[in-house]
């Protein structure tokens, strides 16, 4: 029974925790902009990430070694640093949006400005951090976040045109008003907001903080095949609902309360209340991810203790870069940069930093020095194979149709 | 003779790369910033709408209406200033000019209106100012359509 | 080339791992190789971690800066880098196991974990250390102190130095440069790991890719990164020591007449 309700507790924070301020705010433009033709990318990027979560949490489970020990093992300590220097300024950049992300969650439920939040919600971030145990922070953050399962409620009370929605996902065309490097571009951010880095460095270090072993494969394997997919669903709800209210009135997004729109015409005000805690829970759950994976991937290439399994004073230098990394994103926020702005930007990076992750990962989870019996065998090899391709596609192509479509415009 | 006209070339070359709003070269880029400046008003004054419709019909709380009429109504200046800064390249532009900072104009007061009625909880005032962005979003959908 | 899976390849294996205390405290990385001349032979007897070993993996200004770092963390005048005796080590599996003693070393060897805690963390509220006496920390009197650090004798050279060397052969022809060291496997029966006596090279003209470790494991997958990586390595040779002279002053490595 116990194992049950373990088993359950650890897919539903899964669930919650899935979308982040990337995915909302990608996956709310994209379905006001081209409808459900890029949902296709949701359900690839979904498969990507829990393909490389689970082999990540396998190697964390069997050889007790984080993914960024592994990649300076493996790749050496020069290209290892330059891994790690592009790594950690895509997560700082996500970090800082996250942030961004909670202090618009809050303006739009107090009104106060944003800018007054910024500040506190980074001090937030870091005491809890701080203070709270780890297995704490990932229950309440994951639980509370389904409550963006609202999208998903407002969607079916919203009543569309079903058989139109289904068939521009699974019959996808770029829209009149469209042109298609926009599109190709729009598609690679939305598959970046689905498999973050910093997601998969966190998953590895999460295993080992909670002192994971080759027993816990199966509900690791739980949680993967389970709750990222239905995750991925709630991030299809939330473009189906901009899909559905925002795409014929012609709004482009450009804020967080324009997303909650649909779900305040279907649900009201109730609706709004439960979507306002889960854009806090997703946003600021994440926001303690991103931090956390700063510090363990600095901590993992010098070798340093790391982890919130220990006391503070045995992590001095780990908990340092958690305080220098908070800092810095409240001050980059505070430069009055557009956190929607800053969130688009960071998805499209973290495509750009995929394979620098993803490769080490697919090498390692191939070694039988660490992983004995358990390493990739053909299935998990032929999808890692692909995702590759497919990883570096998109990491090539980033670039030159972020400049050819002046970043979407 | 060719390195005086060189750089300025090089300069109109490279700053439309930067997504800076330009001295339109021609009347056709010309447009394309009216189009621009037209959607981005359309997009302020929907989201606008529909949160008024949602105060309305009692679905959306004050606070969170407050905040979005008031956010799109913020987008407006900056459309004008960026499109109004920029000189039409030739005389028969200039109608184009002021149709568009007209609509965008009559946009945000209607937008001002709505959230002046927001915060006094004024309703009728608020159903007033609804019918008015009702009639500035026709008028922007009508300009848009018009320049193809 | 015959590769023989009795080989035990020292940048895969033992370089860039974790250090680990026997109860999964983490001490720091593998960061350099201490290598003396025992017997006529090559022989890793010591693990160098710190910014005093990883400085030398760079080169150039990085190791400058990285040193410099570490000595403004340093009380004493002259410092000297955290060794560990091979011998202290207790098993090399994904990451290194020290003993007892070797751990205290590298506790307390850490300044910079130090400098933080006192300057830094210890300052903010809330800031839990629990029981045990944290690494570094002055001792109370019923204390022991950490055994000295190996002070790196005469002669010894860091394996950083091989690892990137030279390779000519007997007619002074570039052959390309080390691409890693390979030993008899750990654990042969011995209760410790003690020193690993050197038996080959490992070179090849290509540098990137070599500790990704698919010139060692045949078998390793996936299909998609092995055989492209094969491919790039496959001039990488073997050459046993004997048959090799090592010049460490000009840091070249030159193939004697009968070496493949």
């Amino acid at each position: 029974m116990k194992k049950a309700f373990a088993l359950m507790l650890g897919v539903l924070t899964a669930i919650g925790g899935f979308v982040d301020i990337g995915d909302l705010v990608t996956n709310g433009l994209v379905g006001a902009r081209f409808g459900m033709s890029l949902a296709w990318v949701v359900v690839v990027g979904v498969v990507g990430i829990c393909v490389f979560a689970e082999m990540s949490g396998r190697v964390a489970a069997v050889s007790g070694r984080a993914t960024f020990d592994l990649i300076r093992e493996r790749l050496g300590p020069r290209v290892g640093v330059a891994n790690l220097v592009a790594s950690m300024l895509v997560t700082f950049l996500t970090f800082a949006a996250e942030i961004g992300g909670v202090a618009l969650a809050l303006q739009l439920a107090t009104s106060v400005n944003r800018y007054l939040w910024i500040p506190v919600v980074g001090a937030a971030v870091w005491l809890v951090l701080w203070r709270v145990k780890f297995a704490t922070v990932e229950n309440a953050f994951g639980l509370a976040g389904l409550a963006l399962i609202v999208f998903a409620v407002a969607v079916w009370k919203l009543s569309p045109d079903w058989s139109a929605l289904w068939s521009d996902a699974l019959r996808p065309s770029v829209p009149e008003e469209e042109s298609l490097p926009v599109y190709w571009y729009y598609a690679i951010a939305l598959f970046g907001a689905a498999m973050t880095p910093y997601e998969v460095f966190f998953f590895s270090s999460g295993g080992v903080e909670e002192r994971w072993s080759a027993k816990n494969l199966a509900t690791m394997r739980a949680n993967v095949f389970v709750g990222f997919p239905l995750g991925g669903l709630l991030s299809l709800a939330i473009a189906a609902a901009a899909t559905i209210v925002l795409m014929p009135a012609k709004v482009e997004v450009d804020s967080l309360g324009q997303i909650a729109l649909p779900v305040v015409q279907a649900t009201g005000k109730i609706g709004l209340a439960f979507l306002l805690v889960g854009f806090f829970a997703a946003t600021f759950g994440a926001a303690c991810e991103t931090s956390l994976s700063i510090g363990y991937s600095v901590a993992q290439y010098f070798g340093w203790q790391w982890g919130k399994f220990v006391e503070p004073l045995r992590a001095a230098r780990f908990h340092t870069v958690l305080l220098l990394a908070t800092v810095g994103a409240i001050a980059l926020l505070l430069t009055t940069v557009d956190p929607i702005m800053l969130t688009e930007y960071s998805v499209v990076f973290s495509a750009i930093a995929l394979p620098l992750t993803y490769l080490p990962i697919l090498i390692v989870a191939n070694d039988r020095t660490y992983l004995g019996d358990h390493a990739n065998g053909r299935v998990a090899n032929a999808l890692g194979s692909v995702y590759l391709v497919v990883v570096l596609a998109a990491s090539v192509a980033a670039i030159p149709l972020m400049l050819f479509t002046k970043a979407g415009q | 003779m060719r390195s005086r006209h060189a750089l300025p070339a090089v300069l109109l070359a490279v700053l439309p790369l930067t997504g800076c709003v330009t001295t339109a070269v021609d009347s056709g880029a010309y447009v394309e910033n009216g189009k621009a400046a037209l959607d981005s008003t359309i997009s302020a004054t929907a989201s606008a709408q529909l949160a008024v419709q949602a105060r309305l019909s009692g679905d959306a709380p004050r606070m969170f209406t407050d905040v979005l009429v008031t956010e799109s109504e913020g987008s407006i200046a900056p459309i004008e200033s960026s499109f109004g800064g920029v000189d039409p390249p030739n005389p028969s532009d200039d109608a184009l000019r002021d149709a568009v900072l007209d609509a965008v104009g009559t946009a945000g007061d209607a937008l001002s209106d709505a959230r002046v009625a927001i915060r006094r909880d004024d309703m009728t005032a608020l159903a007033a100012a609804g019918t008015d962005l009702q009639k500035a979003q026709s008028a922007l959908k009508s300009l848009r359509e018009s320049l193809g | 080339m015959t590769y023989d899976d009795e080989l035990f390849d020292i940048g895969l294996r033992l370089l860039d791992r974790q250090l680990v205390g026997n109860e999964d405290e983490l001490l720091g990385n593998v960061d350099n190789l201490l290598l003396e001349t025992v017997d006529d032979q090559p022989t890793v007897t010591a693990i160098v971690s710190g910014p005093a070993g990883l400085g030398p993996r760079f080169g150039g200004r990085v190791d400058g800066w990285m040193r410099a770092i570490w000595r403004r963390l340093r009380p004493e005048a002259d410092p000297t880098p955290i060794v560990i005796a091979m011998a202290h080590v207790e098993r090399i599996e994904a990451a290194v196991t020290l003993d007892d003693a070797a751990q205290q070393l590298v506790a307390d060897g850490g300044q910079l974990e130090r400098w933080l805690r006192h300057y830094l963390i210890a300052r903010i509220p809330g800031a839990t250390g629990g029981p045990d006496r944290l690494a570094g920390e002055p001792l109370g009197p019923k204390g022991r102190a950490s055994p000295p650090s190996t002070p790196i004798p005469r002669g010894a050279h860091l394996v950083s130095d091989l690892i990137g060397a030279q390779v000519c052969d007997s007619t002074g022809n570039d052959l390309g440069v080390v691409l890693d060291v390979c030993s008899a496997p750990p654990h042969h029966g011995r209760h410790r790991v003690g020193p690993l006596p050197l038996t080959h090279l490992l070179y090849g003209r290509r540098r990137l890719g070599a500790e990704l470790g698919y010139v060692a494991q045949r078998q390793q997958g996936p299909w998609l990164v092995a055989a492209p990586l094969r491919a790039w390595q496959r001039a990488d040779r073997l050459v046993p020591l004997e048959d090799v002279t090592l010049n460490w002053n000009r840091r070249t490595v030159t193939l004697g007449p009968d070496a493949a």
